[in-house]
């Protein structure tokens, strides 16, 4: 449910008819919905990324094991060729979910952006990540540099679990079949 | 009304929040909401502007008696492998080599040396002040001056009066870690107590002193011990008043006593910021310290209750000794440009948040620019 102080900052920012249009499944486009989201306060469209992103592709979010996908025309990914960073890349990302396709998926490189930034990004709209991740059968041949990147299955579904999000391993090639789905108990310290 | 409807009822008429409204926004699944409402404190108090310094970390000694789980600079004593302590002209120098485009304040924090005699903490800094008479000395967190008390059998006053009249300033927030006992007894056992450390901050307010205050968070306390910090915080602020910023200091687990702890994650530090700002009513600043957070999440950080980001560093040891990937300094420039992409207006200040030079902010958010003009720089360009 959202609560009045956000739907009266969606109201105040111009983005609450963003949201409905969306919900009828449209997208708008116009000039004036152009100039809104230039214009809005970048936690604002965030929250209107967040409930559209909730609202079009549920509160999981897929980890593309072992690489990242390749892009189509409903699948962006953010990697080392983005050259925004913080605010910039979130205002940037929120904007492509309110004005992209619906039901687009948006994968963050954790690898390029820092996992931190991919956490984040997560509830400005983003709904998957992917980047260099611990093997079991061993690490891979990597410089001490990327070794330090690589994160543990487990670390990453916290990491998404404290954002508020579900995390869902799939294979990059074969996004339909869920490798493994972090169980509900890991979300449990952000909503007891 | 929702948890979150009837805190922001209470913002609006001046109510002051409870321990349990801090639990609450700790706990509230919408974390965005919870720093939409933290900006909005932010924006009431200081509008615009973020601010950052031109400051330089020195730590001259990390040879240290106290044995804190999260501490990963420390040494036990000189000799062990990777001990220092700075002759006094090493550290002077420090400075010298900088005085083409000197800093405005010095930030040091030290180990616990337990065979230092208490003259060679006054040559410091008068030696700081000889270079650099203007210069303003932050000097030695409140666990030292403790130490130094119980070390040379003297009163905090008296410590503290001697020290400023070698040229010690203000004092910085340092070694507060998490004040509950059921926390600090297991991370922070053998250093002044929370009542020690806040006895310290009301000793140096009484004369007339500027502090900062700290909170290290995201080990192995829980949201009820950081929200009964920050009461104790503001319960001391509102006694003694001298407390200028708080700064929330993010838990790096590399090579100390807790290294099988995660540390806190980016939605934990930017909801820390947060409910920080949310909570600390009497509190005029709340700093995204970059060297815990990184300069992005710091950043970012200036829309979840944050106003400042802390200053230059040039040489920063105690983060990097536990893994810290920040850079170990930011220039000027860097500072002035992470700020006005965020949509703030850069505000260079003193030690004491005076104004030293209020920048322009930039024209248009940074992602509203197209990438061309970006790479001409011209998201740099200011109005007026």
């Amino acid at each position: 449910m959202t609560s009045k102080l956000v739907t009266r900052a969606l109201e105040q920012e111009g983005l609450s008819s963003i949201l409905e249009a969306r919900e009828r499944g449209q997208v708008a486009s116009d000039a004036e919905t152009l100039e809104a989201l230039g214009r809005a306060d970048v936690l604002v469209l965030g929250a209107a990324a967040d409930i559209a992103r909730r609202r079009e592709c549920s509160d999981e979010a897929r980890i593309y094991v072992p690489s990242p996908p390749a892009q189509t025309t409903s699948l962006v990914v953010i990697d080392a060729r983005e050259a925004l960073r913080g605010t910039a890349l979130l205002r940037k990302i929120a904007t492509l979910r309110l004005q992209g396709p619906l039901g687009a998926r948006i994968v963050v490189d954790w690898g390029a952006m820092g996992l931190e930034i991919g956490q984040i990004a997560l509830s400005f709209g983003a709904t998957d990540l992917a980047g260099p991740m611990a093997s079991r059968r061993g690490l891979p041949m990597l410089d001490a540099e990327d070794q330090k990147k690589l994160v543990k299955r487990r670390e990453i579904a916290a990491y998404v679990a404290r954002a508020g999000f579900r995390a869902v391993f799939v294979q990059t090639d074969d996004p339909g079949q869920s490798l493994f789905v972090a169980p509900l108990a890991s979300r449990a310290h952000v909503e007891s | 009304m929702s948890n979150l409807d009837s805190i922001a009822h209470k913002l609006v008429t001046g109510e002051r929040l409870s321990f349990d409204d801090g639990v609450a926004l700790f706990r509230h699944p919408d974390w965005i909401e919870v720093g939409e409402l933290a900006h909005r404190e932010r924006v009431r108090r200081h509008q615009d502007r973020a601010y950052f310094n031109r400051n330089m970390r020195i730590e001259v000694t990390n040879v240290c008696v106290a044995s804190c789980l999260f501490c990963s600079f420390a040494k036990l004593k000189e000799g062990d492998p990777g001990a220092h302590t700075m002759r006094l002209e090493e550290a002077w120098r420090e400075l010298e080599v900088r005085m083409d485009d000197p800093p405005s304040e010095i930030h040091i924090v030290n180990g616990l040396h337990p065979d230092l005699p208490f003259s060679y903490y006054e040559d410091l800094l008068r030696g700081f002040k000889r270079i650099k008479p203007d210069i303003v000395l932050k000097c030695f967190t409140a666990v030292e001056i403790h130490f130094f008390a119980e070390l040379y059998r003297k009163t905090y006053e008296e410590v503290l009066v001697q020290l400023r009249a070698a040229g010690l300033d203000s004092l910085p927030g340092g070694g507060a870690e998490i004040f509950h006992p059921e926390v600090r007894t297991r991370i922070a056992h053998d250093k002044a107590t929370a009542e020690q450390y806040l006895e310290v901050h009301d000793v140096a307010h009484r004369l007339g002193m500027k502090t900062n205050t700290t909170m290290l968070y995201g080990h192995i306390e829980t949201f009820e011990h950081r929200v009964d910090h920050m009461i104790r915080i503001r319960e001391q602020q509102d006694k003694s008043g001298g407390f200028q910023a708080f700064i929330p200091l993010a838990f790096h687990p590399d090579g100390n006593g807790m290294k099988n702890l995660p540390g806190p994650t980016g939605t934990d530090d930017l909801r820390t910021i947060a409910v920080s700002r949310l909570m600390l009513d009497n509190v005029d600043h709340i700093k995204a310290y970059w060297v815990s957070s990184t300069p992005k999440i710091a950043q970012i950080a200036l829309r979840f209750g944050a106003d400042d980001v802390d200053g230059t560093i040039v040489h920063e040891t105690i983060y990097h000794a536990a893994g810290s990937t920040s850079p170990q300094g930011l220039t000027r420039d860097m500072l002035i440009r992470l700020i006005r992409e965020a949509g703030f207006t850069p505000v260079e200040r003193d030690t004491y948040y005076g104004v030293v030079e209020e920048l322009a902010r930039a024209a248009l958010p940074e992602g509203a620019l197209k990438v061309r003009e970006r790479k001409a720089n011209k998201h740099l360009e200011v109005i007026s």
